[in-house]
């Protein structure tokens, strides 16, 4: 089943002027429900563009963005709004976690302004930091912080989790644990999930995988031989 | 699934820590907002405490709601005007006249008996005080210390109450020349051949009274004395002058002869006699007490017009509490208190909300990223938005609590320093001005989130990859190239500039607190400089003798002359007369109660200088009684002294600080033929004598009340200016508080806004002093123009403190000092320096790792 079709999506900086930049051009794929995607591209490929534009924080410019026979791009900053909140998880490269707010009330954060959310310790033992509720963000490492962004992403209960760069600012053994972590998260939940990255080695657990070049798919193919994140070579 | 935690519980639980961990950059909206409030909610306190004190001496003395002055005697008007009254209040008789005891001014209000309106509270009473024998003296009359003070008095004091004898009439002339006639007085003894009669009393009680609560030296005191007291003095001033070799049966013949003629002219009542224990003055005056004060205007046109409807209108004047001046005074005060509440304050309270502005549109600044990510988790821009106006309402809010507490309880503690001065009040309360209180917090608050709502509000419009990216920089680079030569001074200079431009909303901000701060310290100094400007003028022009006297009873200078005869060291001698008077213009129908001066010498040759020019037969008057009555040079106006009117054209208006009034030469054909005895003197000694030592020889003549070197003079005008020069100081000192807040908070912010910047510069390698000056050099720029603004608008300011704040008989002549300007410049520079110095100083505690690393 179609959870998402993008089609001829486009993000244009200064459009007509001497300084355009063709930030996303004329992309078109389609997602199913519970994928689990990969968007590989070099920095400044447009990855970041996409994913922001999926996730409801940028307009397009032009192009057609449809989750469940609506066309996001269409909308209104106030419904761009609800659609954050009921259907988007965000994971951003740095956490972005509120650090005035403990690990289990960053989570509590997020679930309050959901539908119908899980409830947020069980979460937080989902990514394994129970014994963390109470800590600040500065308490823990950057792997963990990024596990209390999953948390936050996924307690919400949303349509799409999208991870913008989730392993970038960690090193590759907690990068794998991240990504081994989104991947049990997709798959106990059911959960479609995006994770743009420039590091080739994710892709090799995706189911599918998008290549993106100069605002461009440059490939968009199902992943045959899939591996477990624990059988990755970082 | 079930629903956590609600998300509002969350956002105070963030919006909670946000405040802890930034309380350094939030110290200062709390502070500004708790200096703003305590002004304000306090100011405000301290009008309704006034009043409510001022209420308060009204009920305990039960003032009379009016007061009916009548010309002559008639025995029905009391029961006519209780008739009126009926059982709506109560009416009271008495006898009121202006006398002089020592050099004090006074009402001397005689009374049958224990007065039940206008009654005195209180009240001290001696051994020898009942309830129909009392010679009372106001608290202002009376001193508590054990040693003689000059014009003041105890309880059991002898105390002479000199009257004149115009207060009688032109017909006394004719009792005069009848005692004369009758051989009864030696021809100096004969009490109604003298200008004035002085009544021997004891004082027996000091009281406080409704009538006259203010206690300032330019203000008339009130005696209250009894009918017998009276009688016993007129007794003993009509028996004991009489030859003794006349029996005293025949004596007290003659005395009961001279009631008998008093009874007839209708000053003293008709059985009035050497032995009579009834009325000795005829009443001129009723009071009438209301049960329902909403009455007064009725019942006062219903005895209005009694009066009018007499065959012989006998009405002098008619006055309720409306218009009644000693009220009016009283009440302008409490109206000046009041309007003072919004002057000051609301340069607070801009000041306020610019620190608010600085510092909330600084931590939405710095939390871009926090926002963006609030944002993308899906949290609405009013859910983003009550978290910051509930920070800023926090902050903000205890702020507000602090001044609603401390102003009430300060600020009327302060001011009462001023009241206590002029007024006898009741001890100071806790009043709170619940009204007042309530709008200020509601206002303050409301404003504090309108101008959370507009910071934020820019900010939460973005689209969180907008937030989540730095703040896009629209500025076009100078022309300026750098090149090695230039150093590295000139990149910081370069940085700064940028910065300003950058940040246009803050630098706009530094440069208005600033400017209110520099405004403020200019009207603080400018208030002292008036002050100090006005005694100094006042001392050239109107105290340029070494000493002043003042006598018991005037004297003309040949009386003076003989008394000093003694005295060595005594260069020259003029004699002077201050007296309180009325001064009218009756084209405008206003009037000015102020002082009537007249010079014993020429107006040329007179110690008083302010119009040495001033024609015989003109007179010349002050600024401040040009601004009551709006007359000038040319119009005709009259002025009262010793209970007569007179009429004169203006020559010129004169300016005064303290001496206003009007001015008239002794010689002046407008006095008409008068006495020519003053009430004081100007000496000036000769070289080598010690002023100080002579004035101590003449404080001991009996028939000198006082006796002040121009030091002394000073010193007590200084007295009276001590409530004006507290306000000045605490003008002055919130000044600088609002400095160092506002200062301090930019300061902070501006560092904690570069710390990425300052941690690079260190990374480079750039020193400590280039680091600092890169810092200083943008807060100071800024400063300097602030400063530049504050100067300038400094003397509207002062202008309008001064307008609000008038004090009775004085006029300020504004001015302020070049030094004063400099002094403001230099410390309004000095703070910023200091504040700004000790953060660019502190750039040493930036963590280079810790400050550039990324976000966490």
């Amino acid at each position: 089943m179609k959870q998402i079709e993008v089609r001829n999506l486009s993000k244009i900086y200064n459009e007509g002027e001497q300084n355009e930049v063709k930030a996303l051009n004329d992309v078109s794929f389609e997602l199913e429900e519970g994928e689990f995607v990969v968007i590989l591209g070099a920095s400044g490929a447009g990855k970041s563009t996409l994913l922001n534009l999926l996730g409801g924080m940028d307009n397009s410019t032009r192009g057609e963005y449809i989750v469940g026979g609506t066309d996001v791009a269409k909308y209104s900053s106030k419904q761009f709004g609800s659609f954050r909140r009921k259907d988007i998880g965000f994971v951003f490269q740095f956490y972005n976690l509120m650090p005035n707010l403990t690990a289990l009330e960053n989570i509590e954060l997020a679930a309050a302004v959901a539908d119908n959310p899980f409830d947020s310790r069980e979460i937080l033992k989902k990514v394994g930091l129970e014994k963390r509720a109470n800590n600040f963000p500065s308490q823990l490492s950057g792997g963990e912080q990024q596990r209390v962004a999953i948390a936050r992403a996924i307690v919400k209960n949303p349509k799409l989790l999208l991870c913008d760069e989730p392993t970038g600012a960690l090193d590759s053994k907690t990068g794998a644990s991240i990504i081994k972590l989104l991947y049990d998260v997709a798959n106990d939940y059911k959960k479609t999930v995006i994770i743009v990255t420039h590091n080739a080695n994710i892709s090799e657990c995706a189911e599918r995988l998008i290549r993106i070049k100069d605002g461009q798919i440059a490939s968009n193919e199902i992943v045959t031989n899939r591996i477990k994140p624990e059988e990755v070579k970082w | 699934m079930k629903k956590n935690k609600s998300l509002s519980g969350t956002l105070i639980k963030l919006g909670t820590r946000e405040i802890k961990n930034n309380w350094k950059q939030l110290l200062a909206t709390t502070v500004i907002g708790a200096i703003a409030v305590t002004l304000f909610v306090g100011l405000m306190a301290n009008a309704e405490n006034f009043s409510s004190r001022v209420n308060k001496t009204y009920e305990n003395g039960n003032m009379a709601d009016i007061w009916v002055t009548s010309k002559s005697y008639d025995e029905k008007d009391e029961a006519n005007i209780a008739k009126i009254v009926g059982d709506k209040g109560q009416v009271e008789s008495r006898f009121e006249m202006t006398g002089q005891a020592g050099f004090n001014s006074i009402f001397a209000v005689i009374e049958k008996s224990e007065p039940e309106i206008s009654k005195p509270f209180d009240l001290k009473r001696g051994e020898k005080d009942t309830n129909d024998y009392f010679v009372r003296i106001d608290e202002a009359l009376s001193t508590s210390s054990e040693e003689p003070v000059s014009g003041k008095y105890r309880i059991g004091d002898p105390f002479g109450v000199t009257i004149d004898m115009s207060l009688f009439g032109n017909n006394i002339t004719l009792l005069s020349r009848v005692l004369k006639l009758s051989d009864y007085y030696e021809t100096d003894k004969n009490p109604f051949e003298k200008t004035s009669m002085t009544l021997d009393f004891e004082v027996t009680g000091i009281m406080k009274y409704p009538e006259n609560i203010c206690k300032a030296s330019f203000n008339n005191s009130t005696v209250i004395i009894s009918d017998k007291a009276i009688h016993k003095a007129f007794n003993s001033i009509l028996l004991n002058n009489m030859k003794t070799s006349i029996p005293l049966e025949e004596r007290i013949e003659e005395v009961d002869l001279i009631y008998n003629v008093l009874s007839e002219l209708g000053l003293f009542c008709d059985d009035a006699s050497y032995s009579s224990g009834a009325r000795v003055f005829a009443p001129n005056q009723y009071l009438v007490s209301l049960s329902n004060k909403k009455n007064a205007s009725k019942v006062k046109e219903q005895i209005e017009t009694y009066f009018k409807g007499k065959r012989a209108n006998n009405l002098l004047s008619i006055n309720d509490r409306s218009n009644m001046p000693f009220v009016v005074t009283v009440k302008n005060d409490a109206e000046q208190a009041r309007n003072f509440t919004f002057l000051f304050p609301f340069v607070f309270f801009f000041v306020a909300v610019l620190v608010i502005l600085t510092t909330t549109s600084q931590i939405i600044l710095k939390e871009r990223m926090q926002i963006g990510t609030l944002q993308a988790i899906g949290l609405t821009g009013n859910e983003i938005m009550s978290l910051y106006v509930f920070i800023t309402l926090a902050v903000v809010g205890l702020g507000t609590l602090i001044g609603e507490i401390v102003g009430p309880i300060l600020v009327p503690a302060i001011m009462n320093q001023k009241y206590s001065l002029i007024y006898t009040l009741p001890k100071l309360g806790f009043v709170f001005p619940v009204f007042a209180g309530v709008m200020t917090a509601v206002l303050f608050l409301l404003a504090a989130a309108l101008v959370t709502f507009y910071v934020a509000r820019k900010e939460i419009k973005l689209k969180p990859t907008e937030s989540m990216r730095p703040r896009a920089v629209n500025l076009k680079s100078f022309s300026m190239k750098i090149e090695p030569k230039h150093g590295i001074s000139f990149l910081s200079f370069k940085m700064a500039l940028r910065n300003m431009r950058m940040n246009i909303v803050k630098s706009f901000m530094v440069i208005a607190g600033v400017l209110g701060c520099t405004a403020l310290l200019v009207c603080g100094f400018g208030i002292e400089d008036t002050i100090t400007n006005g005694l100094d003028h006042d001392i050239k022009y109107g105290n340029a003798q070494d000493i002043s006297l003042t006598f018991g009873t005037s004297k003309t200078k040949e009386e003076l002359e003989s008394d000093l005869a003694s005295f060595t060291g005594i260069k020259e001698i003029e004699m002077f007369t201050k007296a309180t008077s009325q001064i009218t213009f009756p084209k405008t129908e206003k009037g000015s109660n102020s002082s009537v001066y007249i010079l014993g010498n020429a107006p040329e040759k007179s110690h008083f200088k302010f119009v040495s020019d001033l024609p015989s037969d003109k007179v010349a008057i002050s600024t401040k009684v040009y601004e009551d009555i709006g007359a000038k040079a040319g119009d005709s106006v009259t002025f009262t002294y010793s209970n007569k009117t007179y009429e004169a054209e203006v020559y010129c208006v004169y300016d005064a600080f303290f001496y206003n009034g009007i001015i008239v030469s002794g010689e002046s054909p407008i006095l008409g033929e008068w006495s020519k005895a003053y009430s004081g003197a100007d000496i000036d000694i000769k070289e080598g004598f010690n002023a100080d030592d002579i004035c101590k020889s003449f404080k001991e003549m009996s028939f000198v009340i006082s006796a002040q070197t121009s030091g002394d003079w000073k010193r007590s005008i200084n007295d009276i200016m001590g409530g004006i020069l507290i306000m000045t100081n605490a003008v002055k000192v919130f000044a600088i508080l609002l400095a160092v807040t506002v200062l301090y908070n930019l300061a902070l912010m501006n560092f904690k806004d570069r710390t990425r910047d300052i941690a690079t510069m260190k990374v480079l390698g750039f020193k400590r002093s280039e680091i600092a000056f890169s810092l200083l050099f943008e807060t100071m720029t800024l400063t300097f123009f602030g400063v530049i603004g504050g100067l300038f608008l400094g003397i509207p300011f002062l202008h309008g403190v001064l307008l609000l704040n008038k004090v009775e008989l004085i006029y300020f002549m504004i001015s302020i000092a070049p030094t004063s300007f400099l002094l403001a410049f230099v410390l309004t520079f000095i703070v910023s320096f200091l504040t700004n110095g000790a953060f660019a100083l502190g750039s040493e505690r930036v963590k280079m790792v810790e400050s550039l690393k990324s976000v966490e």
